[in-house]
């Protein structure tokens, strides 16, 4: 979003120079005098710039993130990833294991942002 | 000679549109940038001015969640969000840190009581997240109403500087406010926070040898806890607050006990926080450092620095890299990560900086939301 902005002052900048060059060679070549246009030219795009140099607010992210919820087991390499669920923290007992029967422990609580969640997924 | 309207086509016209609005532009240029700032500031006021309704009425949706039916409960939230504490008077700066304290605990017991009058059923952990959520409303309003204030006063006065200032501030202004607006909502599902890092990375290292479980830690002042574990023949003592609720405890008091009243002869203290993470730094980097590891408004610093100076202990300090947005919002993957990190630091200095048979206190400080035992 930022790159492209500056890529489009870039390109107004280089717009303007090219035509103040072309009307100076005008004025060169054909005496060409009618500057108004110039002024003109230069107003709109004063305006232009300044319209553009305005920061655009984001809008108000109400959640940004996910949180997730890793459960592991005390006895074997049981891992489990799940949304967070309100109740949670790391170090709560949660169950027993389905493989080894031994106890079930969040060890991680953390924020991932969306596209980073995944589905819930067991090893 | 040739008048203006003489001259060819339309030149003459626009010369003086031109000559008008440089005029303008010079006479009236620092007000209409003045004029832009503020339409700025009334946007990110508005913004503002959203957070603190939705804040509002997130805080009353969690205590109405714990029972609350009370019809008082808004005006009661409401006359409490302008909370204050009038720090001590500084000009005679000895003792100031006892007065300090004074007010913090007046201050604290204040919180107790409203969560307790507003939410008389719940946990003493849910009571601590409540305290948390409460807090996380008024540091928000605070911010609210500051930038309102200098918006209305920057218009009165017509003050370019005034406007200037919070124009220029506004970004990290609205970094903090997201970051308190996030924190209440992490306080308010008990989610752990940045914050708790230094106590994670403790717990992580007591639970490797051996001690798991609430049982095995003893409340040594209020809301603080310490539990005892040997690493490689070195007896490790371990201070942290005391969790799953958000609380902070008192650190500083705890290590100052250790010493003062228990006199346990500690041949070195390892403190390990959250820390302030500097612009281009990546979150979740590892420092070390020597020093009392701990913020705050300074009294358990200051109650830290005293005993390990009086007795000679060398401190140490790890922090765990992190912004202030990143320290109160919901602690992010890199934060978690670095916390199994910091425990293979700390057996490090034990091993490198310590013999067998000393005694080494291990400080983990932050907000325990979110994390147990």
């Amino acid at each position: 979003m930022k790159k492209s902005k500056t890529l489009m002052n870039l390109v107004i900048t280089a717009i303007t120079f090219v035509v103040f060059l072309v009307f100076y060679l005008l004025y060169l070549k054909y005496g060409f005098k009618n500057f108004w246009l110039v002024y003109l030219l230069l107003i709109v795009l004063i305006v232009l710039f300044a319209l553009r140099t305005q920061p655009r607010e984001e809008m108000l992210e109400v959640e940004k993130y996910h949180t997730v919820t890793v459960i592991k087991c005390e006895n074997c390499d049981y891992k489990e990833e799940r949304k967070f669920q309100r109740g949670d923290y790391i170090f709560k007992q949660v169950g027993t294991c389905g493989k080894c029967s031994g106890n079930l422990y969040i060890d991680d609580i953390y924020v991932v942002p969306p596209r980073k969640m995944g589905e819930t997924k067991g090893r | 000679m040739q008048f203006p309207w003489q001259q060819e086509s339309w030149n003459w016209i626009i010369n003086w549109i031109w000559l008008l609005l440089l005029l303008v532009y010079m006479f009236y240029g620092q007000r209409l940038q003045v004029s832009i700032w503020v339409r700025q500031i009334k946007r990110a006021l508005q913004k503002l001015e959203y957070m603190v309704r939705k804040g509002k009425e997130i805080t009353i949706k969690a205590f109405r969640d714990v029972g609350n039916s009370d019809a008082n409960i808004v005006s009661r939230i409401n006359d409490f969000l302008e909370f204050f504490m009038i720090e001590p008077v500084d000009r005679d700066p000895s003792g100031i840190m006892y007065k300090l304290e004074h007010l913090v605990n007046v201050r604290d017991e204040r919180f107790e009581h409203i969560v307790a009058e507003l939410a008389p059923n719940v946990s003493r952990d849910q009571a601590a997240n409540l305290e948390n959520v409460l807090e996380a409303i008024i540091a928000l309003n605070f911010i609210y109403r500051i930038v309102r204030h200098f918006l209305i006063l920057g218009e009165k006065t017509k003050s370019y500087i005034l406007i200037l200032q919070l124009q220029m501030q506004l970004p990290e202004i609205m970094k903090y406010a997201n970051a308190y607006f996030d924190a209440l909502k992490a306080f308010v599902d008990g989610k752990p926070i940045g914050d708790g890092a230094g106590v994670l990375s403790v717990t992580r290292l007591l639970r490797e040898h051996g001690v798991v479980g609430k049982e095995q830690y003893e409340e040594i002042v209020k809301d603080t806890v310490i539990a005892q574990t040997k690493i490689d023949d070195r007896t490790v003592i371990a201070v942290r607050a005391r969790g799953p609720g958000g609380t902070v405890g008192k650190p500083g008091e705890a290590i100052r006990k250790l010493f003062e009243e228990r006199k346990l002869k500690i041949d070195r203290i390892i403190m390990i926080d959250a820390g302030i993470k500097l612009e281009g730094e990546k979150t979740g980097g590892i420092m070390e450092g020597v020093g009392a590891a701990i913020g705050g408004i300074g009294i358990d610093k200051y109650k830290i620095e005293e005993v390990a100076t009086k007795y000679k202990v060398p401190l140490d300090a790890i922090i765990i890299k992190e912004s202030i947005e990143e320290a109160v919002s919901p602690m992010r993957r890199e934060i978690a990560e670095a916390t199994r990190k910091v425990v293979e630091r700390i057996k490090r200095i034990i091993n490198e900086r310590t013999k067998p048979g000393d005694v080494i206190l291990v400080a983990g400080i932050g907000n325990t939301i979110g994390i147990g035992y």
